[in-house]
């Protein structure tokens, strides 16, 4: 063997294929190949860890939960409707008031300048990714779910009209109506456009005017807020650091339950000459220090065609209608614990009346699977109500045992903001 | 539903038991933090889980090639906002974890002088303690490729340490 062919196997040695006797042979007789090996060796050991740093010991656990859980186990709000953009309105308002003085006003400039660039759009189509649940509301997230795909679809001009859709939940709004359905379980909600506030964070989405305004009002609203402007020759990037929104004083239940309630990074990538947004994507910002992508998007297309299939409302839909006020009021006048005594032990024997009052939010489908899993059921145990974060409503948590001797720990979500202040069930079964 | 059967059940448990270690110890070198390493880790084994993927001929290479995405992925999208490799312990954070962390930052450094592909064939070679081949199919090239790669990143590490 002569050097050549030596030097020539050196990075197959160090890929760990056991020398030959050849080989072995040469190394001990040849001072300069054996330096060649000893220094590519060493080069290759500069960069080897030594440490072994170990996984978590519950990761295991957390795989193979996340893997068999199709929907969330812990935070079960699948009908929660009404979500936590109380604040829109507010937030507009302080767009107007704010004065300039803070670092944010070269953030409120750029975003001033999207917002502008957008004023004449006819339509617009968001390809996104978004760690969430197929059926949960579209403001839910969650760091430890696996991104799936969404798609906000919106046409602009005379009557704005808009879709926002993922694998287990569609929303729809033909100018007239917005109608929200769950295609798996045939059911769904409606309620009339007139008056209706994206109220989900996530339905902010299908108009970027409108998002870039309530980040621009939240740039300068939110103590703590931090701001990262980076351009090249064709971009501006725009990084907005966001602490968590609302109160967690008494629960944290909800933290990192929806982009409004994470601490999050929020990055928005803008075309120099157009204004037009190119790609945003926020991600949540974990306690030690990580960071975890909750959204993204895919694709951001402006004024392209869509096809007009999407505008239709599927048959076979059985709808529930928001605009019908609460029947029978059986769950007014009373405290949340109160009302959830009362749901919990109408469900042992399945009390109709009452139930058809407090699940109106459910559907006849929905119902049934529900009467089949809870019927039966006696309280073990039921806690005080708590608030989290956003949601204007409060959790009870509970303890039950079901008719088939197993029990089950619930956090049942009840809220009263409807006219007749009756405590319906929300969500948490 | 797709991943509902014993058997699919089985399978799963297998390589994350199998793999789930190696890949969290490549993603943590390439991360420097354990939650994004662990979410990586745990995003590929999920991408398995609901995709045709699970049929796949060499599973180790595809959760690789998913870890060593999401990782390259996540950097991209890092700012300096906050920072993720501070030279200073993370509260509660262990002493091992810490030197790990520097380490890591330490041969990153290095590392990140390299021409992307080289680079790429080098960690997997040191973090993942993959072989040329086992390389090659996570990278979905040639195994001369990965060879070619991999010796002219050892020639530039050889001249930026004098070595």
């Amino acid at each position: 063997m002569n050097c050549h062919e030596f030097q020539n196997r050196i990075i197959d040695l160090l890929d760990g294929r056991n020398f030959t006797d050849e080989e072995r042979r040469h190394l001990e007789q040849c001072p300069t190949c054996a330096a060649e090996f000893r220094a590519a060796a060493a080069a290759l050991d500069a960069v080897t860890p030594r440490s072994t740093p170990r996984a978590s010991d519950n990761l295991r656990d957390r795989i193979l939960t996340a893997a068999a859980s199709a929907g969330h186990p812990r935070r079960n709000r699948i009908y929660r409707l009404f979500g936590t953009m109380a604040a829109a309105a507010a937030i507009f308002a302080g767009v107007l008031l704010l004065s300039v003085r803070t670092p944010a006003l070269a953030a409120r400039k750029h975003f001033g300048s999207a917002v502008a660039a957008m004023n004449d759009l006819k339509t617009l189509r968001i390809g996104l990714l978004i760690r969430t649940a197929p059926h949960e509301n579209f403001a839910y997230t969650d760091p430890s779910l696996p991104p799936i795909p969404c798609t906000v679809t919106a046409e602009y001009g005379g009557t704005t009209r808009w879709r926002i859709e993922k694998a287990g939940r569609i929303a729809l709004c033909d100018g007239e109506s917005v109608r929200t359905w769950l295609p798996e379980f045939g059911e769904g909600w409606r309620r009339k456009a007139e008056g209706y506030r994206p109220e989900e964070e996530f339905a902010l989405l299908l108009d970027l005017q409108r998002l870039l305004l309530a980040e621009q009002a939240q740039a300068f609203r939110t103590k703590g807020a931090q701001y990262e402007i980076t351009e090249d020759a064709a971009t501006v990037r725009l990084t907005v650091a966001m602490p968590a929104r609302g109160d967690f004083s008494q629960s944290d239940y909800l933290l990192n339950s929806s982009i409004a309630e994470s601490n999050t990074l929020r990055e928005y990538r803008f075309d120099k000459e157009s204004g037009r947004l190119l790609d945003l994507c926020i991600s949540a910002v974990l306690p030690d220090g990580g960071r975890s992508v909750l959204l993204e998007s895919t694709g951001i297309a402006y004024d392209e065609p869509i096809d007009r299939a999407i505008w239709e409302v599927p048959e076979g839909i059985e709808w529930i209608d928001l605009a019908e006020p609460v029947s029978g009021a059986q769950l007014a006048d009373m405290t949340a614990e109160e009302a959830a005594a009362r749901i919990l032990r109408a469900m042992g024997p399945w009390d109709k009346r009452l139930l058809d009052e407090a699940l109106r939010y459910y559907g006849t489908g929905v119902r049934e699977q529900l009467e089949a899993h809870y019927g039966g059921l006696a309280i073990i145990s039921a806690g005080k109500a708590l608030r989290s974060g956003e949601y204007p409503g409060v959790f009870i948590p509970c303890e039950i045992l079901l008719a088939d001797g197993r029990t089950e720990k619930l956090m049942l979500a009840l809220r009263n903001d409807n006219p007749e202040k009756c405590w319906l069930v929300d969500g948490g079964l | 539903m797709k991943h509902s059967s014993t058997e699919y059940r089985k399978e799963l448990e297998k390589l994350v038991d199998r793999y789930r270690q190696p890949l969290f110890r490549f993603a943590f070198f390439r991360l420097r933090s354990r939650m994004d390493a662990e979410d990586a880790v745990q995003d590929a084994f999920l991408k398995w889980a609901s995709g045709p993927e699970r049929c796949i001929r060499n599973p180790q290479a595809y959760l690789f090639r998913m870890v060593n995405n999401d990782c390259c992925d996540r950097i991209r999208r890092r700012t300096t906002l906050v920072p993720l490799d501070g030279h200073q312990p993370l509260p509660d954070e262990p002493l091992e974890e810490h030197e790990a962390r520097e380490e890591a930052r330490r041969i990153e450094t290095l590392l990140d002088r390299l021409p992307p592909e080289q680079a790429e064939a080098i960690r997997l070679h040191t973090y993942a303690s993959l072989r040329f081949t086992e390389i090659a199919e996570v990278l979905r090239c040639p195994v001369s490729t990965v060879k070619s790669r991999f010796a002219g990143g050892i020639e530039k590490l050889r001249k930026m340490s004098n070595l």
